[in-house]
């Protein structure tokens, strides 16, 4: 079960027990046998082992999953359970079937069982053999592997090797030409199908292949044939294998460093050669990394930031649909940070205003491809946001603040001058792991100075200012002006600053409309105005500004006093606008944007049912009986019929059966015969009316004939049905609703349509202040599985319902069940999202609808349907207490080699030597010795947390890291910021495995290369005899030489001898007990002996390791040594906590106070160790430039997250359904045969949405209430956003927490999620040309967008490919008949075979010449290059060509001749 | 072997050493015999080149003899020639006239376009250059030959297109392809074919002739083609073991017209032969003048990877520019140039090109290559079709290059016509195909492959279709004529398209395909196609099929092929 507060689970319960009940209801609809199945084909899962079961399989795998996956973490559970597969733990299988099964339950576990690429994406798996006669695996792979995501796919490679080496397989030895084969089709791919996301060179494909022990093929997905290496014996196809270049390159090639770490942790053997593939990723971070200029200090707020644009969201401009800005343009979006209500998870909020004056092209859920952080996002209205500024057809320029005001205004709008914010959250720069740009100056940044230097200020002068008022406050409390009156200075030059100055000093105070103002003449110095987005009016050739006072003060001149402050002369000095601002203004004037982003639009939303095309009622298949529109009823009436190809069933009255209950008579009947039969169209409709006491039914579309692989038709009751309330079927059975998905985390009621009274009832009694809820304008915060549907979905589900109803009624004569009148009927009900490519649905609720064409839900809801392309990193615990280690973090760090760059921090995966870490087993309750998987350098954050516990133990961690907390008899995991003082804090009990030494040989010792310089000093005594020579001493360096002349070992040396070093002496082997009280001497600084601080490191303070394993008796006597009266003095900490680890494994603790040492008995003892009380926790600052980190094995104390850069993939929309619908009607049976048909259906169902689960991009959401003022001065410094990462909360620390379904925090309000365009202005024009044109309008209308440009790049990326593509389309068309038929040519006969029709082209010359006049007319008005130009022209010249007949042509020339001779 | 030709005072070139080295030792015995024989004759020291390795080699004693017993060995080596300079410098003047000729025309186009006069400055530098390069002592035979070029009008779309883009066009033309293939068919097998509908009943040796409409193999490996006529179809069944033993082919393709003899029974008919409207194989054509064609293609001006200066080098040959008398020889009697397409890199052939060009302006493109074009001697008759690179419509047959295009070519002695066309080149019929349809074929046919054009070029003529299959990668126009069908009886088939050389004779026919002026591009180097740049094939017509009639001029060095 999941980790929740009492009052979540009782909601889930309340949805699991709903989704049982609807599942008991199908269940006895399902038994009559009016269906494919007798059975719900939707299993329930309420974690990932039991989806894994639901899709692909063996029975009884998800206990063993769990366990396995508890045990060892997710992918190494994935490699496990492929090995107990193969050994036959499930079932028996044969060598190839136990292969398959192995490597697709491996996959789906890898996949969280959501996306159907363990069913599709594998093909096939064999046992082939080698040219040298072995055996070895091939793992077929298909296009649908795709939805798996890089890291799984390469992971099912390295399954693939574990299941080859279970089943005792030979490697894969390709051969030369196979290699080749490879290389050629990855070439081929890119230049002919698309882009990978990494471009291999020739050579590593060919190291790849070569080493990858196992046969990555797959069967063709792209019609495009190899024309070199064909027909090779064991590749079976010419075409190109994309799904195996896939898992070859996006997988195993591009995640070669994810792939390592699993390799190593999981000790396979032979895979060494992929480390040189490890860079890839880094290589390519690093040139995408932006340089900041060095500057004066001083100009940190001011200074000009030099980030180069991000032109790619721009690369491809699709017609019709308006670049809103081009890339960093001055005059477009302000890049402001935080979250709304309706923001984050890929959803940006802009204003509502905007969206009306873009000519509505951007509505509520419009996706939108933005220049930073990158990627798509989801447009959302947020209205507390700074507004766009324009400038209207008379002049006058303003800032639109309101929708109200946008659609007054909107017919005068002559340019936008500013498109004001995009607000966008932290967690989006940092799944994009995009470096922060510099923050706008913005009113929360400013609150936030505010707050910190404790200065008293009203809400409201936050919110709406005074300009009077914000030159006050700015004078008098020395703070930065005010954002809204800080203008954009830094977008004009430093003359044009002078000449705007000397020409408003022109001007004077005056009054307009009883306010006032200053009045100027007007002048081309308007400009400037306008360009630094002061808002001003034009009125009888004048300029009138009413924000004047901090206009005027920004440029040095004092209102109030009439006083010019500005001395010319320092102009020179300015080093930039800004700077020069600020010489002027009695207050700072901070920098108000420094980065520009750019946004075009992407997809229009979407709502609508989904459609088969033609679309149709019902899966029951009639032939070409119905005609092109397939109507059976059309069918019958006209006595048609046509053969079909179905299975069916000989009954025993006689008649052919379709169904497994025969309609003419009842009896069961086996449909155990397949073939072509002569459909029994009358029969069945007027058996179907009669079942359902139906006279006229109206039009019923049905099908031509089934896809699916034994063609089982459904019942042609359901079509009837359906028709009946106008709902349409998809493939599968199921009536789906089709919608963009936009997260939602807070709602209020009166936003969704719903009642009070009926949210009550659903559970939201309080609001997010706790207070009850009585109102409609309350805020409440949404449940996970709640979803607002759109109103027309709602529409669409009220027919959905009525037709259920009717269903359960007529058909199988059961109660109705939901009983709808109206949209607010639905709420309550279940319904599954689902999203594309995927195969597990997710449950949820309706609880509202609004007008919006999208759907509201909780992120996760969203990503728990998401396609999973990724997998997180595995949450791995660390131990940082310190008490345990014996090296500092930065010794443990140089302890690893193999360093890569990932995510901006440093890690390091390979020991140098076998490193194992101490941690402590919360299950076990005990410390156990774990691995280590990488240990990771970081920048520090500036500030750390310092804990100090009672008896003066602490630590030092980042806020974000969890450290666990003693509570109740249970450990929890708190973040470290939220530890309060007095939290319990444990100390386990440490155990060893004991080693006990009786004598030490330090000579043996000193032979370490690393004592090397101490050879020359230390002498050897007692010798003499033994070597034959009269010198007493002899330096171990000549002893050596002696050694090595004669061919000895220094075991051959006499074992009495002395080591001397100065005045030092000591035995050459020393017994245990002396050499302890000697180091303890030694420790305590009473002795010295060079020789053995050296051998044990003793000057650092530190006590040598080895004393660690000792039995309890010898540490007893070592710690003896060191005691005097009781107590141990020593200033040294490291020293101190060594001490104390001996103490800890006598089951002593001790407690420190001011360098001493004193056994205590004050703390509450466990059996497995000490809690102590957290007695002090002080931020403090950080003084290393790094911190450091470890990733170990699973059961540990601490976790921290190390996040691997990912890709984050379309696919916005999802499919709604009823879940009744969904149990009743689904059939795997229906879903066509082929590569891809079992992706987008329910094969499996989530009821309880677990965050864990869910697609990893939603954990980087964050989930603050503000961001701290640290965040925004940082941002200055363009920081990683992992840099911040500890300062910021995202979803991704409350994971495991009941808190990870509550109390989600968010920024910035918005009064409505309802507000802005419904429509997306896309979708109201009609023709292309319409478009195309209302997008030029827009980018005309629009400051920061060339529209030379844009009419460059439509003709370019639409209409030519459009025109040349129809026009190579012509000449290779096929044709078609009315009836259906289709040819890859016009027979010779000119008719159709069939039936005797005239055929038509498929191809005509209207598709063809469709774009011609727009793309030259538009190529024209906008005097696009002349590359263009002329590719228009010889299209034009090919159209003629081909559509004119050169005769005809000569023919009226003449008559042209004839004529003028006349 | 050194050794032994220095005992007969003969020193060897290194090439000519390895060219030896790959002889069998009698040959060489031979090469010794007569050139000592020859040395009583003329007894000057003979450095043995390619080229007299040649004329050693192929030609007889006497020939030999005859021809050089007064050779100026010297002089052939050192390239002085005394008496014969007053000649040259006589040529240079009148080369000279000619330029400023050409200069002036070049003026009046200058002040129509002042922008590009920067442009036009280099080039008639390079103009200048090359001209200046013209002072050999060559005696131009070929000014003195006839040019006898004859356009066959019918087999050239060009201004004759009649496809207005219905079903009705694409009806006519594959109706038309059907009935001119069907006769060639029914001369091969000397009978008449039965219509479809009517050899239903007829049990046994029935001849009909179709348009194959769909091919496929079943399970025990027979192949079913299913043909049709104007009024009705069959399907065929090619027995398995027929196929393996050679009795019937097994590479049938969509869209060619076959004639099949066999067995009717239940509607499908068991074959037993098929015939294909091959030519009859035949002695290849020669003339008894020699004179040389040779062929060019895919030059590809404005593309980033053309090879400018090997063109220029090529076009310095053409004036004389040579090395040997070899060479002389050739160059002085070239005749014919024969330009199968892609003189220009075009504009919008693919998608993304403008970051592959150097010259994004098509019209200049074609400047800069009728610049080239200007350059070669006026008595070389050169004919120019397009390819797909060239900006006509890119559906064949293609027509010729608009009228806006050859003004800019200032030359006599030039033809254009379209893809494809066939040309009496002085009484040799001379097919120009583009090739586009290669790129279907190479996926289709086993054994046809890029490395080697002629594999591919074979099917077309077997077939007597230059695009047999219809939908593939090479898009076709509905003319009511299908000129892609091969009518005439031709000698030449010259193709290009796909930058690889290759040359061959099938049936009597010559095929040459002509290589190209570009250097691999990335799309080829992707795609695994290795270019075989700047090596143009040239044809002695009074040898065709001979020893030494083929010949290529390999960046700059002409050798002997075959």
């Amino acid at each position: 079960m999941v980790e929740c507060s009492e009052r979540m689970k009782k909601y889930f319960d309340n949805i699991v027990k709903e989704v049982e009940k609807i599942y008991r209801i199908a269940e006895e609809c399902r038994k009559l046998g009016l269906d494919p199945c007798d059975y719900v084909e939707i299993p329930l899962a309420t974690d990932m082992a039991g989806r894994v079961e639901g899709l692909v399989g063996p029975k009884g795998v998800a206990e063993r999953i769990r366990e396995l996956v508890k045990e060892f973490g997710k992918e190494e559970a994935a490699l496990k359970i492929a090995e107990e597969i193969i050994e036959g733990k499930f079932g028996k299988f044969d060598r190839e079937k136990a292969a398959e099964q192995a490597v697709r339950t491996a996959l789906a576990v890898l996949t969280e069982g959501i996306v159907a690429a363990p069913l599709e994406g594998i093909a096939d798996v064999k046992i082939k053999k080698n040219h040298d006669g072995s055996e070895y695996l091939a793992i077929y792979y298909a296009g649908p592997i795709r939805s798996s995501g890089g890291t799984a796919q390469a992971l099912s490679v390295l399954v693939g090797d574990f299941v080859r080496k279970a089943l005792k397989l030979d490697r894969y030895k390709p051969t030369e030409d196979e290699i080749e084969r490879y290389v050629e089709e990855v070439e081929l791919y890119l230049s002919e199908v698309g882009s990978f996301q990494y471009t291999p060179t020739a050579d590593e494909i060919r190291k790849a292949v070569r080493n990858i022990p196992i046969e990555i093929t797959g069967e063709a997905t792209d019609d495009v044939e190899v024309s070199g290496h064909r027909d090779l014996e064991r590749v079976e196809t010419n075409q190109l294998r994309g799904g195996a270049l896939l898992v070859l390159v996006e997988g195993v090639l591009l995640k070669a460093p994810k792939l390592l770490k699993y390799i190593d942790k999981l000790n396979v053997e032979g895979w060494d050669w992929l480390k040189e593939f490890v860079n890839k990723e880094e290589e390519k971070e690093e040139e995408d990394e932006e340089e900041i200029e060095d500057e004066d200090i001083n100009l940190k707020y001011w200074r000009d930031v030099n980030i180069e644009a991000n032109k790619k969201y721009i690369s491809e401009v699709i017609a019709g649909r308006p670049v809103f800005s081009h890339p960093s343009r001055i005059g477009g979006f302000r890049l402001r940070y935080g979250r709304a209500r309706n923001t984050g998870f890929a959803a940006q909020g802009f204003h509502p205003a905007l969206m009306y004056l873009v000519d509505e092209f951007i509505a509520i859920g419009t996706q939108l491809k933005t220049e930073r952080p990158g990627k798509g996002t989801c447009a959302m209205p947020v209205d507390s946001i700074e507004g766009p500024i324009v400038r209207l057809k008379n002049g006058d320029v303003i800032r639109v603040e309101t929708v109200e005001q946008a659609l007054n205004v909107r017919d005068k709008v002559d340019k936008i001058l500013f498109l004001g914010d995009v607000l966008v959250n932290y967690g989006d720069f940092l799944e994009n792991n995009h470096p922060l740009i510099p923050s706008c100056w913005c009113e929360e940044w400013f609150e936030e100075i505010l707050k910190s230097k404790g200065i008293k200020y009203d809400r409201e002068f936050i919110k709406n200012p005074k300009p009077e008022d914000a030159v006050k406050f700015a004078l008098e409390t020395k703070t930065p002006l005010h954002p809204r009156f800080t203008y954009r200075w830094h977008d004009v030059s430093k003359e044009d600053i002078i000449k705007l100055r000397k020409w408003l000093l022109k001007g004077e105070e005056g009054y307009y409309k009883n306010e006032k103002v200053w009045i100027v003449e007007k002048s081309k110095e308007k400009e400037i105005l306008e360009n630094i987005g002061c808002p001003h009016l034009v009125r009888d050739n004048k300029i009138i500004i009413r924000e004047y006072y901090p206009l005027l003060y920004s440029l040095g001149y004092d209102v109030e006093n009439k006083r010019d402050l500005f001395n010319e002369d320092d102009v020179k000095n300015a080093k930039n606008s800004m700077h020069l601002i600020n010489i002027m203004a009695p207050f700072e004037v901070r920098r108000n944007t420094y980065v520009y982003v750019g946004a075009r639009m992407g997809r229009p939303e979407k709502a609508a049912p989904r459609k088969m095309k033609p679309p149709v009622n019902g899966l029951f298949p009639i032939g070409n009986a119905g005609g092109l529109v397939r109507l059976i009823n059309k069918a019958v009436e006209e006595n048609n019929t046509d053969s079909i190809e179905v299975s069916y069933g000989i009954c025993k009255c006689g008649k052919i059966s379709l169904y497994r209950v025969c309609p003419y008579c009842g009896r069961r009947v086996e449909l155990n015969r397949y073939g072509k039969i002569v459909a029994p169209l009358k029969d069945y409709w007027f058996m179907a009316l009669k079942r359902l006491k139906i006279n006229k039914p109206g039009d019923v579309k049905c099908i031509k004939g089934m896809t699916s692989k034994k063609k089982i038709v459904e019942p042609l009751e359901k079509a009837i049905l359906r028709a009946m309330h106008e709902v349409y079927v998809f493939k599968d059975g199921t009536a789906r609703f089709d919608t963009t998905d936009v997260p939602i985390t807070h709602f209020k009621p009166k936003e969704i349509n719903v009642s009070v009274e009926k949210l009550k009832e659903l559970g939201y009694d309080r609001d997010i202040y706790g207070n009850p809820l009585t109102s409609e304008d309350q805020i409440l915060e949404l449940k996970p599985q709640d979803i607002i549907i759109p109103e027309a979905c709602a529409e669409y589900f009220v027919r959905v319902a009525n037709f259920i109803d009717d269903l359960l009624e007529k058909f199988y004569n059961k109660e109705r069940f939901y009983n709808i009148k109206k949209k607010e009927d639905l709420i309550g009900h279940l319904v599954i999202g689902l999203a594309p490519h995927t195969s597990a649905g997710m449950v949820g609720r309706i609880i509202g609808y609004v007008k919006a064409n999208v759907c509201y839900a909780h992120p996760y809801f969203h990503a728990a349907k998401r396609r999973n392309c990724f997998t997180k990193d595995t949450r791995v615990l660390v131990n940082i207490d310190g008490d345990v280690k014996r090296v500092t973090f930065e010794e443990l760090y140089n302890l690893f080699e193999d360093e890569s760059y990932e995510n901006f921090a440093y890690i390091r995966k390979k020991p140098k030597k076998d490193i194992k870490v101490y941690s402590f087993d919360i299950k076990n309750k005990k410390v156990v010795l774990t691995e280590i998987e990488e240990v990771i350098k970081a920048k520090s954050p500036n500030h750390l947390l310092k804990f100090i516990l009672e008896t003066g133990r602490e630590f030092v961690t980042t806020h974000d890291h969890p450290v666990l907390v003693y509570k109740d008899n249970k450990f929890v995991e708190k973040k470290a910021i939220e530890v309060e003082e007095g939290d319990l804090i444990l100390i386990p009990k440490i155990e060893f495995q004991e080693d006990d030494i009786k004598e030490i040989d330090l000579l043996e010792k000193l032979l370490k290369e690393e004592f090397k310089d101490l050879w020359e000093m230390v002498e050897i005594e007692g010798l003499e005899k033994w070597l034959n020579i009269n010198k007493k001493k002899i330096s171990l360096s000549e002893l050596l030489k002696i050694l090595s002349d004669y061919n000895l070992s220094i075991a051959d040396v006499p074992k009495d001898c002395y080591l001397i070093i100065k005045d030092e002496k000591i035995k050459r082997v020393v017994d245990i007990e002396s050499l302890l009280k000697i180091i303890g001497h030694i420790v305590k600084g009473d002795k010295s002996n060079l020789i053995l601080r050296r051998l044990f490191k003793i000057e650092e303070g530190r006590i040598p390791s080895f004393i660690f394993k000792l039995p309890k008796e010898r540490i007893k006597l070592f710690i003896s040594t060191l005691f005097s009266n009781g107590r141990i003095k020593c200033k040294n900490k490291m020293l101190l906590e060594d001490i104390d680890l001996l103490l800890n494994r006598l089951g002593i603790i001790s407690s420190w106070e001011d360098g001493e040492l004193i056994l205590t008995d004050k703390v509450k003892k466990l059996n497995f160790g000490w809690v102590l009380a957290v007695k002090k926790i002080e931020p403090i600052v950080s003084e290393n430039e790094y911190i450091y980190s470890l990733n170990a094995k699973e059961h540990h104390n601490i976790i921290i997250n190390s996040n691997i850069n990912v890709h984050q993939c379309d696919g916005d929309e999802d499919s709604l359904f009823l879940l009744l619908d969904a149990f009743l009607n689904f059939s795997k049976l229906f879903l066509p045969d082929k590569r891809g048909g079992q992706m987008d259906a329910p094969l499996v169902l989530t009821t309880i949405l677990d965050p864990k689960e869910v697609d990893g991009e939603v954990h980087n959401m964050d989930v603050m209430w503000r961001y701290p003022l640290e965040f925004y001065e940082r941002t200055l410094n363009m920081p990683s956003p992992k840099e911040l990462r500890d300062i910021m909360e995202v979803v991704e620390d409350r994971l495991g927490k009941p808190e990870q379904y509550e109390n989600l925090g968010y920024t910035h309000e918005t009064s409505s999620i309802d507000l802005g365009p419904k429509l997306c202005a896309y979708k109201t024009l009609n023709t292309m040309l319409e478009k195309t044109e209302s997008q030029l309008k827009v980018a005309e209308k629009i400051r920061a967008t060339d529209e030379r440009d844009v009419a460059e790049k439509v003709i370019q990326s639409h209409f030519i490919p459009d025109l040349i593509g129809n026009l190579r389309a012509f000449s290779r068309q096929g044709v078609r008949c009315k009836c259906g038929a289709k040819f890859r040519r016009v027979p010779l006969r000119g008719k159709c075979p069939k039936c005797g029709s005239n055929l038509i082209l498929t191809v005509s010359k209207g598709a063809v010449e469709k774009y011609m006049d727009v793309a030259e007319k538009m190529a024209e008005k906008y005097n696009v290059n002349n590359y263009i130009k002329q590719r228009l022209k010889l299209i034009r010249e090919g159209i003629k060509s081909i559509f004119e007949n050169d005769k005809n042509k000569q023919i009226k020339l003449i008559d042209f001749f004839n004529n003028y001779k006349k | 072997m050194i050794n032994k030709f220095l005992e007969i005072e003969v020193l060897l070139t290194p090439d000519v050493y390895k060219a030896l080295k790959q002889l069998k030792n009698e040959d060489i015995e031979m090469i010794i015999k007569k050139i000592k024989e020859f040395k009583r004759y003329n007894n000057k020291l003979i450095l043995l080149d390619k080229n007299f390795l040649e004329i050693f080699t192929l030609n007889s004693l006497d020939e030999i003899i005859n021809k050089y017993k007064d050779f100026d060995f010297i002089s052939y080596y050192t390239g002085e020639k005394e008496e014969k300079k007053e000649e040259i410098k006589e040529e240079v003047i009148k080369e000279r006239e000619e330029k400023e000729e050409t200069k002036e025309e070049k003026e009046e186009v200058k002040e129509e376009l002042p922008t590009i006069e920067e442009k036009e400055k280099t080039k008639n530098e390079s103009l200048i250059e090359i001209r200046e390069s013209f002072k050999s002592r060559i005696n131009w035979i070929a000014k003195d030959i006839e040019t006898k070029v004859k356009i066959y009008e019918d087999t050239d779309v060009s201004g004759k297109s009649t496809c207005t883009g219905s079903i009705e066009d694409f009806i006519k033309y594959f109706r038309d392809r059907y009935e001119r293939l069907k006769k060639f068919i029914e001369r091969k097998a000397k009978r008449k074919a039965k219509a479809i509908k009517d050899i239903r009943k007829v049990e046994e040796d029935v001849f009909t002739v179709g348009l194959v409409s769909d091919v496929s193999q079943r399970k025990n490996g027979d192949l079913l083609v299913r043909i049709e006529d104007l009024e009705d179809e069959i399907l065929l069944i090619l027995q398995k073991d027929k196929i393996n033993n050679g009795e019937l082919p097994d590479d049938i393709l969509l869209d060619e017209v076959i004639g099949a003899t066999g067995m009717v029974k239940n509607g499908v008919m068991y074959v037993n032969e098929i015939i294909r409207p091959s030519p009859t194989p035949k002695e290849p054509k020669r003339i008894d003048e020699e004179i040389y064609m040779c062929f060019l293609s895919d030059i590809h001006v404005g593309s980033n990877e053309f090879l400018k200066k090997d063109f220029e080098k090529f076009i310095r040959f053409l004036n004389g520019e040579t090395n040997n008398g070899f060479e002389e020889r050739i160059v002085s009697r070239l005749k014919y140039i024969c330009i199968a397409g892609d003189l220009v890199d075009g504009v919008g052939v693919y998608p993304g090109q403008e970051e592959d060009l150097y010259e994004i302006d098509i019209i200049k493109q074609y400047e800069e290559i009728a610049n080239f074009i200007e350059q070669i001697p006026e008595h070389i008759a050169i004919i120019i079709s397009p390819g797909n690179h060239d900006a006509v419509r890119p559906a064949e047959p293609q027509p010729r290059l608009p009228d806006e295009i050859t003004k800019l070519f200032n030359r006599d002695n030039i033809y254009f016509v379209g893809n494809p066309c066939v040309l009496n080149i002085h009484d040799f019929n001379t097919l120009l195909y583009h090739g586009r349809s290669f790129d279907d074929l190479v996926s289709q046919v086993r054994t046809a492959s890029y490395e080697n054009p002629t594999t591919i070029m074979k099917e077309l003529i077997k077939r007597r279709l230059l695009c047999p299959t219809y939908g593939g990668r090479c898009p076709i126009a509905p003319e009511h004529k299908d000129y892609l069908v091969i009518d005439k009886d031709i000698d030449i088939l010259h193709t290009g398209h796909i930058h690889i050389n290759g040359y061959g004779i099938y049936r009597g026919i010559v095929m040459v395909n002509s290589g190209t002026f570009q250097e691999q591009t990335d799309f080829q180097k992707r795609m695994g196609i290795k270019p075989t740049p700047s090596i143009v094939p040239i044809i002695n017509l009074s040898k065709v099929g001979q020893k030494g009639h083929y010949i290529e001029w390999d960046k700059g060095i002409v050798e002997l092929r075959y």
